[in-house]
């Protein structure tokens, strides 16, 4: 099976995602979804999807608090990698054993990073947007432009497809660590603990 | 002078040809959407506490859109004047033309909730504003299917 005795390290269960963490993710993941179906899906009068925009725009507000002051493994600047480290992650990536990485991965980092980009570009386009029905105006539509407003509309809708292409890749990589590689990182994010092997860290 | 007629006529021609029937209708049709806009807008303001609530201007709205929505807009949906032969023009998608009855279908439901308005409309803000949910609906309902982002 694995070989736990090369010549860099042992592989240690250690506690790596803390509960903070681990309940925004589960709380991004509700709020993400139950915006977007609402959003494609749900009544005509949009109120709970506010709500849960308003929701997930707190949530980021943490996330970016969490990246900048939180634990060790949380913060940006753990997750950072340089094109180095990134391409020769990249190069092992289809190697058949667990990464058994301290935390997100040089590759699983970039769609961190690139997710809470377009979570943030959503909910700023969203607070923008004038769909042109009277009703569902966002609240800070008034203070821009019509034009910019209805602007933010369609790029609310675009955002969209790619929040939803975001959130696929996620599950496809999710499922390509677990049966390929036979890694499971979804336990790791409910327990908050993971086996690693620290020498893994750039 | 002949040679200078001809030569007028030519530099006014591309002109008109720019300026034909399918532009027509669509600054036609933006017109028909901005008057309901307009008169939404007025219960919409009132609504929202831009303006004060005046039951004669909310009922005159609501009977605004109850004569909007009984509108005839087949002329409007002339053939060839989609967001696809007019890009810059226009955002009405080119499916519209493929499903027209379902397009009056959603026209007839703005009339609905036009007459459900214009029912509430001199009632008072709040009756008002809730019968709005409707009529935003009604626009939603179209926007969401036919218009591009």
């Amino acid at each position: 099976m694995f070989d736990q005795t090369t010549k860099s390290g042992a592989i240690e269960e250690i506690r790596l995602w803390d509960p903070a963490l681990r309940l925004f993710h589960w709380a991004l993941v509700v709020c993400v979804v139950a915006a977007w179906l609402l959003g494609r899906f749900g009544p005509s009068i949009m109120t709970l999807h506010f709500y849960f925009g308003y929701a997930v725009i707190a949530l980021l507000a943490f996330r970016v608090i969490w990246g900048l002051f939180g634990p060790t493994a949380a913060r940006f600047s753990h997750f950072l990698y340089g094109p180095g480290t990134t391409l020769r992650y990249m190069a092992q990536i289809g190697r058949r054993e667990p990464s058994y990485w301290p935390g997100h991965n040089p590759v699983g980092a970039l769609s961190v990073f690139v997710l809470l980009a377009v979570l943030i570009a959503q909910a700023v386009t969203g607070l923008y947007t004038d769909p042109d029905d009277f009703i569902n105006v966002g609240p800070l539509a008034d203070t821009v432009d019509r034009d910019t407003a209805l602007a933010a509309a369609g790029w609310h809708y675009r955002l969209s497809l790619v929040v939803l292409a975001l959130v696929v890749l996620h599950l496809v990589a999710i499922a390509f660590y677990r049966l390929w590689k036979r890694e499971d990182l979804v336990r790791p994010m409910i327990t908050g603990r993971k086996a690693v092997r620290r020498d893994r860290q750039a | 002078m002949r040679k200078a007629i001809i030569t007028a006529i030519a530099l006014a021609l591309p002109t008109t040809l720019a300026a034909g029937p399918m532009e027509d209708t669509i600054a036609a049709r933006q017109g028909y959407f901005k008057l309901l806009g307009a008169n939404i807008g007025v219960l919409a303001s009132m609504a929202k506490g831009e303006r004060d609530y005046e039951a004669a201007a909310a009922q005159a709205a609501a009977g605004n859109l109850v004569t909007l929505s009984n509108y005839k807009l087949d002329h409007l949906f002339m053939p060839g004047t989609s967001a696809d032969d007019f890009p810059d023009k226009t955002r009405a998608l080119a499916k519209i033309w493929d499903d027209l009855p379902d397009v009056q279908s959603k026209v007839a439901d703005l009339n609905k909730a036009a007459l459900a308005m214009q029912q509430v409309a001199a009632n008072g803000k709040g009756e008002m504003a809730g019968a709005l949910g409707g009529v935003g609906g009604a626009c939603k309902a179209c926007h969401d299917n036919y218009r591009a982002k």
